[in-house]
């Protein structure tokens, strides 16, 4: 038998801010239409006990469109599939590869021609802490 | 239908926290210390095999630490807390009825399913948690709560359960008691545990099976619920509501050094409101009571002891840390005596209410007042780039004498934009 599935927690979210005291004169004609304002959570965060955020060091991932110094969002809630970009552990260290199965060998591929890919001897070998899901990039 | 109650509760969970972002520190002799880095609060399977005891005091390992072999942590209780709530909030999933026993524990009710499927529920959990959260956690199942957490003591002791264990077959019950020590059993201290072996009950399958009568006669009521929760007889009630908001907020130190100035207590106080009213807007509530102290080291006996504590009242309910702020100076003209070194002093704002459901006085504006904007925008950069970033003044410009210990404190990974781990690419 399956565990119940509940739903997860709203998320947190920003209250539309509004006073309209009564006795001033006629209501705003969009009152009845106030939604709530948009939320970057809701649009880049599914699971908010799995999402953690980092800190991307190093251009090897730049053909995926991860920069120095962008905040990469990483989803632990969501099994790795071959293409996924992973926050993986290698020798100790936590780094961005993509993960590409080759002939059913796990392999960390970077997406930049100056890094070689690395093999895996196998799925043992391969310690994945979570699923990059989203980049934020700053302009400016 | 039987009741079935599952106890989840992380692994040597400070540490965990810690192992989750910072990789190399898996497999290490690793242990957390307790406020102002006084001594071990939790402790690695490998610190454990080097014979540190539970509290042994930071000094005493120096040696090691400077030769490598075990590494501190200052406790990072941001940290800690944050990946509490994701722990709970993982388990939610499994079951609408949680009761939080503690940061790194909780009953999670699983009446209702077969019983034959508990132990895959166990399992499940288990792997959930760890992939969500990272957090390494223990699985006991049973009929009652007592006997949960003992089925989660044998998940611990015995690593061949693989950190689940099924403990609803009463005869699996009597097996697994037998080999208990009575100590172990939750509600039995050390205390209690010496006196009933003194009385010829050495194993937890003895005290089960022990007069229920003679029990309360001779230890209390409380241990006797504990033998009927043994017997399997469901007695000790749910705690409903875990995530409830508090009715309290506390915000004490002791000083990592002996404080005797007036202007540093000061400080202190000031930052300790900070505090306490940004955790009371950050549940939406309010309050107008609140109890401020300061005082001497009880255990510095040698030393002229003072203590005094004040109870505070503000005219309508606010969570704006200004108008505590102004309470300050009249407060400590009465707290604080010349000439005493103070160890501690806190804030506790009492009594908090909701938005809703407040009776307005005859007197001041009726409502609640409005949550200063100052004080929206004061939270809001302060969430962005690091705690205490903007400040009252009264709080000081640096690092203050009363600050806490903590030379070896981690990163708030996962609440200061600023602290996020670094990961290369």
């Amino acid at each position: 038998m399956k565990p119940i599935q509940i739903l997860p927690r709203p998320l947190p979210e920003t209250l539309p801010f509004y006073q309209s005291p009564a006795a001033c004169g006629f209501t705003s004609p969009a009152a009845d239409y106030l939604q709530d304002t948009l939320s970057l959570d809701q649009l880049l965060i599914r699971h908010p006990a799995a999402t953690f955020f980092a800190r991307a060091q190093g251009r090897s991932m730049e053909g995926a469109g991860i920069f120095d110094g962008d905040i990469l969002i990483i989803d632990r809630s969501l099994t790795p599939g071959d293409g996924d970009v992973i926050l993986t552990l290698l020798d100790g260290e936590l780094i961005v590869k993509r993960l590409v199965y080759c002939h059913s060998k796990p392999e960390l591929h970077s997406e930049n021609p100056d890094y070689p890919p690395v093999t895996l001897d196998s799925e043992e070998g391969l310690n994945v802490w979570g699923v990059v899901t989203e980049v934020i990039h700053h302009l400016r | 239908m039987k009741d079935v109650i599952a106890l989840c509760d992380a692994n040597a969970f400070y540490c965990s926290c810690e192992q989750v972002f910072n990789p190399s520190l898996l497999g290490k002799a690793l242990g957390v210390l307790s406020n102002n880095d006084g001594c071990i609060v939790a402790r690695t399977p490998q610190l454990k095999a080097l014979g540190v005891a539970m509290g042994t005091p930071a000094f005493k390992v120096r040696d090691q630490v400077g030769r490598g072999e075990i590494i501190l942590k200052s406790s990072n209780y941001a940290l800690y807390g944050d990946m509490s709530s994701r722990f709970m909030s993982v388990l939610e999933q499994f079951s609408p009825k949680l009761e939080v026993y503690s940061i790194d524990e909780a009953f999670v009710e699983l009446s209702g399913f077969p019983l034959e499927s508990v132990h895959a529920i166990g399992l499940d959990m288990k792997q959930r948690v760890f992939q969500w959260t990272g957090l390494p956690i223990g699985v006991g199942i049973s009929t009652t709560k007592t006997l949960a957490k003992l089925a989660n003591y044998a998940a611990k002791k015995f690593p061949a359960t693989g950190g689940v264990v099924d403990l609803t077959s009463p005869l699996r019950q009597q097996r697994l008691m037998a080999i208990t020590p009575v100590g172990e059993v939750w509600g039995v201290g050390r205390r209690i545990g010496k006196r009933l072996e003194a009385a010829g009950i050495d194993t937890a399958a003895q005290l089960a099976n022990a007069n229920r009568r003679w029990i309360r006669k001779q230890f209390s009521v409380v241990l006797e619920r504990t033998v009927c929760e043994l017997q399997g007889e469901y007695c000790i009630p749910w705690e409903a509501g875990g995530s409830a908001n508090k009715h309290q907020i506390m915000c004490s130190r002791s000083f990592g050094q002996r404080v005797t100035t007036r202007q540093a207590l000061h400080a202190a106080l000031a930052s300790f409101i900070c505090r306490a009213c940004e955790k009371l807007r950050k549940q939406q509530q309010y309050s107008r009571e609140a109890i401020i102290f300061i005082r001497t080291d009880p255990f510095k006996a040698n030393l002229p002891q003072a203590g005094r504590s004040l109870k505070l009242m503000v005219p309508s309910p606010t969570s704006d840390s200004s108008v505590w702020l102004q309470q300050l100076n009249p407060a400590l003209d009465v707290l604080f005596q010349e000439g005493y070194e103070y160890k501690k002093a806190g804030f506790a704002l009492m009594d908090l209410f909701s938005g809703t459901g407040f009776q307005g006085d005859l007197l001041t504006s009726a409502s609640i007042p409005e949550n200063t904007r100052m004080m929206t925008v004061l939270d809001a950069i302060n969430q962005r780039f690091g705690s205490q970033t903007l400040r009252p003044a009264s709080v000081g410009f640096r690092a203050q004498q009363w600050h806490m210990n903590q030379q070896v404190l981690s990163p708030s990974y996962t609440t200061q934009w600023p602290e996020i781990m670094t990961v290369q690419t």
